[in-house]
């Protein structure tokens, strides 16, 4: 699960992260506000074909079909005569669909940004310290928290106290603090060595930082935030 | 002497509470999607069990801007449904930074500043509420007045204000339990 908070491959064209993030935020301003299926299609064929670009195929397959049903199901409500209450029910799942995009953008931003990327491009617009290194610790973290949640939960296996609804209707406290416990010291512990790593590697440093990979903006990048811009102005129109 | 000032140590420390936080949410939501009924009164649990997070993170860190920053990153992450998630989280994050310079980071200002962040679990369910007003703009133009209406009232907006009232809830008992988990288990292992 933790995984998909990751980098997972190189793009065929590359974006500046700076851009992923602008399309993100027009992008959650435009799907919420206009749910018309036309419109809807459209910001969902851009960001498909953004995910292919950046190779997650499986994802924006999987994407590709939850779109489809919903699609399917929007049919049958406008066309099929139903009993009231279902066509209620299921009308309802037009407000998920209008959140797809969203998610998607939001996939892109994460899946095929590297930690560096994101870092040079937050350095390159003067963003504080106080936000790139946690940001970038955090990116880091995510699986080895997963680690740790699965050793927390074989000790516990080990001495018979396994998170099963059992145990859960029972003892729910019990169960909280035998993993919330050593969870937390864990981290702390984690965090105390992981700061006294990075500071021998100079992070904190009152110089500036260097960076080996280079962020910048292309023709591609103009070509998007055009049509980013021209799709939000469209959602402005609409009433 | 006490450094008033972020230290680089103290902002990794940032960065992995708030992985944390954020992977305790993800853990919370998966598991309990599947029961609708658990899942709308998922800022209660979170807010009881995100506490102890929360209260040790500010124990570490008890600096101007530690809470802005957990806010920040966390609102990132719990922004994957709209953009406005974030900057709720993060007004959320100010608040409970005034009430904990005024305390001067005392245990009792960790409460009463987790009881105003503990909302900060509402932020994904807040975003079901900007898509409905679009939402209901197109069903006019789709299927009329009448029925967009009828959608109005199955979707009661009450509900929002209730949630909310449950996550001041949570964060009151789950500030409860982080001060006296702290007691109990962290100030005698040396880590808090």
């Amino acid at each position: 699960m933790f995984n998909e908070f990751s980098f997972q491959g190189e793009a065929f064209f590359k974006i500046d992260p700076r851009t992923k993030l602008l399309i993100f935020i027009l992008c959650s301003f435009d799907a919420l506000r206009e749910s018309r299926t036309v419109y809807q299609s459209m910001l969902f064929i851009v960001m498909f074909a953004l995910l292919i670009n950046g190779r997650q195929f499986a994802y924006a397959m999987k994407m590709l079909v939850v779109y489809g049903v919903m699609c399917g199901i929007d049919l049958l409500v406008l066309y099929v005569a139903l009993p009231e209450g279902v066509k209620l029910l299921l009308v309802g799942i037009r407000v998920f669909r209008m959140f797809l995009p969203v998610l998607m953008a939001f996939a892109l931003m994460i899946k095929t940004t590297k930690v560096s990327e994101f870092l040079a491009a937050f350095e390159k617009m003067h963003f504080p310290e106080e936000i790139t290194i946690p940001f970038s610790v955090m990116f880091r973290f995510f699986p080895t928290i997963g680690e740790e949640w699965d050793n927390i939960r074989n000790a516990m296996r080990f001495r018979g106290f396994d998170w099963n609804l059992k145990n859960l209707l029972t003892r729910p406290g019990l169960l909280f603090e035998c993993t919330i416990v050593p969870l937390l010291s864990n981290t702390v512990v984690i965090a105390d060595e992981l700061s006294a790593a990075s500071l021998c590697r100079g992070l904190g440093a009152k110089t500036g930082r260097s960076s080996m990979c280079e962020v910048r903006m292309g023709i591609l990048d103009v070509a998007l935030i055009g049509i980013s811009l021209y799709l939000t102005i469209v959602s402005f129109s609409a009433y | 002497m006490k450094d008033k000032k972020l230290q680089t140590k103290d902002l990794i420390m940032a960065g992995v509470f708030a992985v944390l936080y954020v992977a305790l949410i993800c853990i919370l939501a998966s598991l309990t999607g599947m029961l609708i009924p658990v899942y709308l009164v998922l800022p209660l649990i979170a807010g009881v069990i995100l506490g102890p997070v929360y209260t040790l993170y500010l124990s570490k860190v008890p600096k101007m801007g530690a809470v802005l920053i957990l806010s920040v990153l966390a609102g990132f992450v719990m922004s994957a449904s709209s953009i406005m998630v974030l900057v709720y989280v993060v007004a959320l994050g100010i608040i409970a930074q005034v009430i904990l310079s005024k305390t001067n980071y005392s245990e009792q200002g960790i409460r009463w500043s987790y009881i105003v962040f503990a909302c900060a679990t509402e932020g994904p369910f807040l975003s079901l509420f900007f898509a409905r007003e679009g939402f209901l703009n197109t069903c006019v133009q789709y299927y009329g007045q009448e029925y967009a209406d009828k959608i109005d009232a199955a979707t009661p907006m009450w509900f929002l204000l209730v949630q909310i009232g449950l996550a001041l809830i949570g964060g009151y008992i789950g500030g409860r339990i982080g001060v006296a988990m702290n007691a109990k288990h962290f100030k005698k292992a040396g880590i808090a």
